[in-house]
């Protein structure tokens, strides 16, 4: 080792001279001819010495010599090309021997390939969506601000008009605070009218967020206070998709909420946060945020607030000033904020930080899970190139007692590792490169930085830094375990393996591949297992053969009374159950599993309230008539709606399981009676009757059981839902296309929106978690694979070095089990050691894996105990092919052979 | 008989430059002279062949270079033996014994 050391000490001191030799060539060359015009001098001066004149004596001292300049260049070119040219040298000979090995070759740099092509895939992700800052001018001052309320279980309660201004008339460390909200309008001018998500934003929010429009500008203060005319602004992508990126749509007017906007500009195409908006809009210009009751109601709180900081702040003093400027707001008014009971405060976090906080355990668990590929990836190659080094061993006996030093047959076998590790490079980038827009998709699901995700320099730096590691991993440091003993080489001429101690490492990667693939087949197993008990819980409908489409009734118009909803979808209604094939259809509030719906109502159950003390929280939902057959809910007791429940007859309500189970125990709630109650109290003179109970629906996601529930009948309500549903019969349900014509048949205005099965509704509920599974589970799959391969590998290299032996005892009559049972012992206690090392290492994945499990214990014995005997299977059969063949050899072949 | 110094292996000419240079600092002249003398004119060096391997055994580390003032007062470079050098000198002069031993031996049975 310490020789090793000095070698490569010598070497590095040669490759610093060659370069310093680069830099220094003219004074070196002028050395070098002094040095040589001394020695000629010196042989002239002995040659007239001897009686020659000076002029023979220097043609002589010339002879003598050889060509000077013959010999300077060759002292220049080792000077300042040894290194290089011998590095040209290993290049060229180890590309030789990938083209003489293409075996061999190819399956090390697959094997790289998956491996680097995997991580840098995942590292594209993680560098543009965790590491790059901001694409803004601004990115990095952005601030997120959140009003809480914890005493209340609020991580984030939303700003009221007054609060949006108290925040930015207070704060010092934010030199800008822009408001944000979307809503859904309805954009009619060319074409279809179309539903649009418009942001409703602060004036300065485009320059807060650093975006400067591309063409026209952004909005002015007077528009803000809604002076002058309407005005919008387009986001690139809406520009571009909608427009194919025409200038003149600058200028062009469209009708919105009855009013007349005009267009006034077109922003970057720079990432947007949030991602969402289509077209923005003034503040002014939103019904719901310029009504004076909505701006004076200082419990409206719709707005998200962006902070820019001030050059000198820091997002820590930025905190600390919004929670004292909320401390402040409660101290001013404790009627509304309650700071003993809610707890209110303010903060703020990074932008940055914020919009990553989904992706960020996602894309943590797939940059281990991928490491874990490459190094697993590493050992197998490490192994190869093991087993080769072996076979070479005669070689490099031979080129040592020659006098080749260590130091450049170690320098070329890493070479060697070099250029397949680039190889494996290259076939990773590509890799990455084929899957990037997948991979896009992928993040999609989790940020809104999806659309940054590419390979750049940071990435390209980090395959690189990736291939020339696991060049070193398995270039050099299976060389350097090897000891060159060329004597004992020499003395083992013939046998074709490896001495002890390669067998012995061999055995430890081994080991360290199955605990790998152990770590990652659990964390596989585990997201696996999450999966598929989320995918049985029953949603609480039946999504096969149903259609539903959200339609969105324009904020100010026609749809304004409960009147004119009635009459719609009265009619559509009709329409739809006149279709051949519908077997039910229905309108409601929301689509199961779409998320929303979390505001709550406060209900009491007549005559209960001295009893349970505080209202109820419930959701509402308002459906037809229809609605439970539409969605296949089932009614469990009492009955569903119908036609006897008419407008200004006795209000009735549908309650659900969980409200029935909750507040009534095992008993009835058929004929109780609710209460609606707000702050000030209940109303005792509009009770509804309970009717019946209906199964629990999802509403709020696979993951989430459904609260209590209170169905109203939207005859009885004060308007109609959004969403329709229609069931039809076993494949004769109608297409989208049928829907939206013929709800367009009765308003050819109204814009049908997001019509999909409720089988793609629950497959998109389902689908980040799909995506992390596949994705996790190829990684694992991939590292199973290698393993196995590996495994094989290093049991042939065992069953041919005990080829011999192997023939002697079948020669003497040993059976064929008893051979193969002997081989697989070894192999076994492999397996064993890298399964309780791999269990031991399992936290170091499944810790971060946590937050991506559902309904599973990240320590689940079952998946441990499954992925074990995965492994423990596989790998034995791995071992048994080349046991099995050992045996089947005629015993006096190998006795031959050698 | 002379012995050209391209017959000789280039290690054995590695193992005389730096056995000449043991005791004291040389210069390449210097080096070139007393190689001649000390195998009593049986070696004439191809002097031109003495700096590329004074060089590279700089390089190898084996020998230093430095600037100093020949005998007759001149600026010439000489070579000296490092702490490295005279170890190799050392592993290389025995195995030279050996291998010559064994030569010979075989030389004189046969």
């Amino acid at each position: 080792m310490r020789r090793t050391i000095g070698k490569a000490a010598a070497w590095l001191r040669a490759v610093g001279r060659g370069a310093r030799g680069l830099l220094r060539g003219r004074r070196e060359r002028a050395e070098l001819d002094d040095e040589l015009g001394f020695h000629l001098e010196m042989a002239t001066e002995a040659h007239m010495r001897r009686g020659l004149s000076r002029e023979d004596a220097a043609r002589a001292a010339r002879r003598d010599f050889g060509g000077v300049d013959q010999v300077t260049e060759r002292i220049r070119a080792r000077r300042h090309f040894v290194w290089i040219e011998d590095g040209l040298r290993d290049v060229v000979t180890a590309l030789r021997g990938v083209r003489l090995r293409p075996g061999f070759s190819s399956l090390v740099v697959l094997t790289l390939g998956v491996g680097i092509g995997a991580n840098t895939s995942v590292f594209s992700l993680v560098n543009a969506v965790l590491l790059q800052p901001l694409p803004n001018e601004s990115g990095d001052r952005l601030v997120h601000v959140v009003q809480t309320a914890p005493g209340q279980g609020l991580d984030e309660v939303q700003f009221s008009v007054r609060e949006v201004e108290a925040f930015r008339s207070r704060s010092r460390s934010l030199d800008a605070v822009v408001e944000f909200h979307a809503m859904t309008f309805n954009l009619i001018g060319e074409g279809e009218p179309e539903e649009v998500q418009t942001g409703v934003v602060s004036w300065d929010y485009f320059a807060a967020m650093g975006m400067q429009p591309v063409l026209g500008r952004g909005f002015t203060p007077d528009e803000e206070a809604g002076i002058g005319p309407r005005v919008l602004v387009f986001s690139h992508e809406y520009w571009m998709e909608r427009f194919g990126g025409d200038a003149s749509v600058v200028g062009r007017r469209f009708e919105m909420n009855d009013a007349v906007h005009t267009v006034v500009g077109i922003l970057p195409p720079a990432a947007r946060f949030p991602a969402g908006p289509e077209v923005y809009m003034p503040v002014s210009h939103c019904p719901v945020r310029a009504s004076e009751a909505f701006e004076e109601d200082p419990n409206a709180r719709m707005m998200t607030v962006t902070g820019r900081m001030a050059p000198e702040s820091t997002v820590a003093e930025v905190a600390a000033e919004m929670a004292g400027i909320a401390a402040e707001l409660a101290r001013e008014r404790p009627d509304i904020y309650e700071p003993e009971r809610t707890g209110y405060t303010a903060s703020a976090v990074m932008m940055k930080e914020e919009l990553v906080r989904e992706a960020r355990p996602t894309l943590l668990v797939l940059m281990a899970s991928t490491l874990f590929v490459l190094l697993i990836a590493c050992a197998n190659v490490a192994n190869l190139m093991l087993t080769r080094l072996d076979r070479r061993m005669q070689e490099m006996s031979v080129r040592t007692a020659l006098g080749a030093p260590r130091g450049r047959l170690v320098r070329q076998l890493a070479t060697e590792g070099f250029v397949l590790a680039s190889l494996g490079a290259g076939v990773g980038l590509a890799i990455a490169y084929g899957g990037l827009e997948l991979l896009a998709t992928f993040a999609e699901r989790f940020t809104p930085r999806a659309g940054e995700v590419r390979i750049d320099a940071a990435v390209l730096g980090f395959t690189l830094a990736a291939a020339m590691l696991t060049g070193v991993a398995f270039g050099v440091i299976p060389a350097l375990m090897r000891r060159h003993d060329p004597a004992r080489a020499l003395r083992e001429a013939g046998v074709r393996t490896g001495s002890r101690r390669s067998q012995a490492v061999r055995g430890v990667l081994v080991v360290a591949q199955i605990a790998a693939s152990f770590v990652l087949l659990t964390g596989a197993g585990l997201l696996t297992r999450s999966f598929v008990k989320l995918q049985a819980v029953h949603p609480g409908f039946d999504p096969a053969d149903v259609l539903t489409a959200r339609v969105a009734y324009p904020i100010q118009g026609r749809y304004q009374t409960w009147e004119a909803q009635d009459e719609l979808w009265t009619s559509v209604l009709e329409e739809l159950d006149r279709l051949g094939g519908v077997n039910a259809s229905a309108v409601m509030s929301l689509v199961p599993l779409a998320g929303g719906g979390t505001f709550t109502q406060q209900v009491q159950i007549e005559g209960r309230a001295a009893l349970d003390g505080e209202n109820i929280a419930v959701f509402q939902r308002i459906v037809t008539d229809d609605a439970f057959r539409a969605l296949g809910v089932p009614l469990l007791q009492g009955r569903a709606f119908g036609s006897s429940d008419v407008r200004g007859g006795t209000r009735v309500a549908l309650v659900n399981q969980t409200f029935a189970q909750g507040r009534f125990g095992g008993a009835s709630p058929v004929g109780q009676r609710l209460l609606p109650c707000n702050r000030t109290g209940c109303d005792a003179s509009n009770p509804m009757t309970i009717v019946g109970v209906v199964g629990d629906v999802r509403f709020r996601g696979l993951e989430q059981e459904a609260g209590a529930e209170v169905y109203v009948n939207a005859r009885q309500s004060s308007g109609y839902g959004t969403t329709v549903a229609v069931r039809g019969a076993p494949g004769r349900l109608p297409s989208a296309r049928t829907l939206t014509d013929l709800i367009h048949r009765f308003d050819p205005e109204l814009p049908v929106e997001d019509v999909l099965t409720l089988e793609a509704v629950r497959g998109d509920a389902l689908a980040p978690r799909r995506l992390t599974l596949t994705l996790m589970g190829l990684f694992a799959g991939t590292a199973l694979v290698v393993t196995l391969v590996g495994v094989f590998g290093v049991m042939a290299v065992v069953v041919a070095e005990r080829r011999r032996e192997i023939a002697i005892r079948m020669a003497f009559g040993a059976q064929a089990g008893t051979v193969v049972g002997m081989i697989t012992r070894r192999a076994g206690v492999l397996i064993a050691a890298g399964l309780v090392l791999g269990a031991a290492a399992s936290p170091m994945l499944s810790r971060t894996l946590e937050a991506l499990l559902w309904g599973t214990e990240a320590t689940d014995a079952p998946t441990m105990l499954g992925v074990a005997a995965l492994i423990a299977v596989a790998a034995l059969l791995a071992c048994w092919v080349p046991a099995r063949r050992a045996t089947a050899v005629s015993p006096a072949t190998p006795l031959r052979g050698d | 008989m002379v012995v050209e110094s391209s017959d000789v292996f280039m290690g054995t000419l590695d193992m005389l430059i730096l056995r000449t240079v043991r005791e004291q600092p040389m210069h390449g002249w210097g080096i070139a002279q007393r190689m001649q003398v000390l195998s009593g004119d049986v070696l004439r060096l191809n002097q031109g062949s003495l700096y590329p391997a004074l060089h590279r055994l700089r390089d190898k580390g084996v020998l230093e270079a430095e600037w100093g003032v020949s005998e007759n007062n001149r600026r010439a470079k000489f070579y000296r033996l490092t702490d490295l050098g005279r170890a190799y000198l050392e592993r290389e002069t025995a195995k030279w014994e050996v291998f010559t031993g064994a030569v010979e031996a075989i030389l004189r049975l046969a």
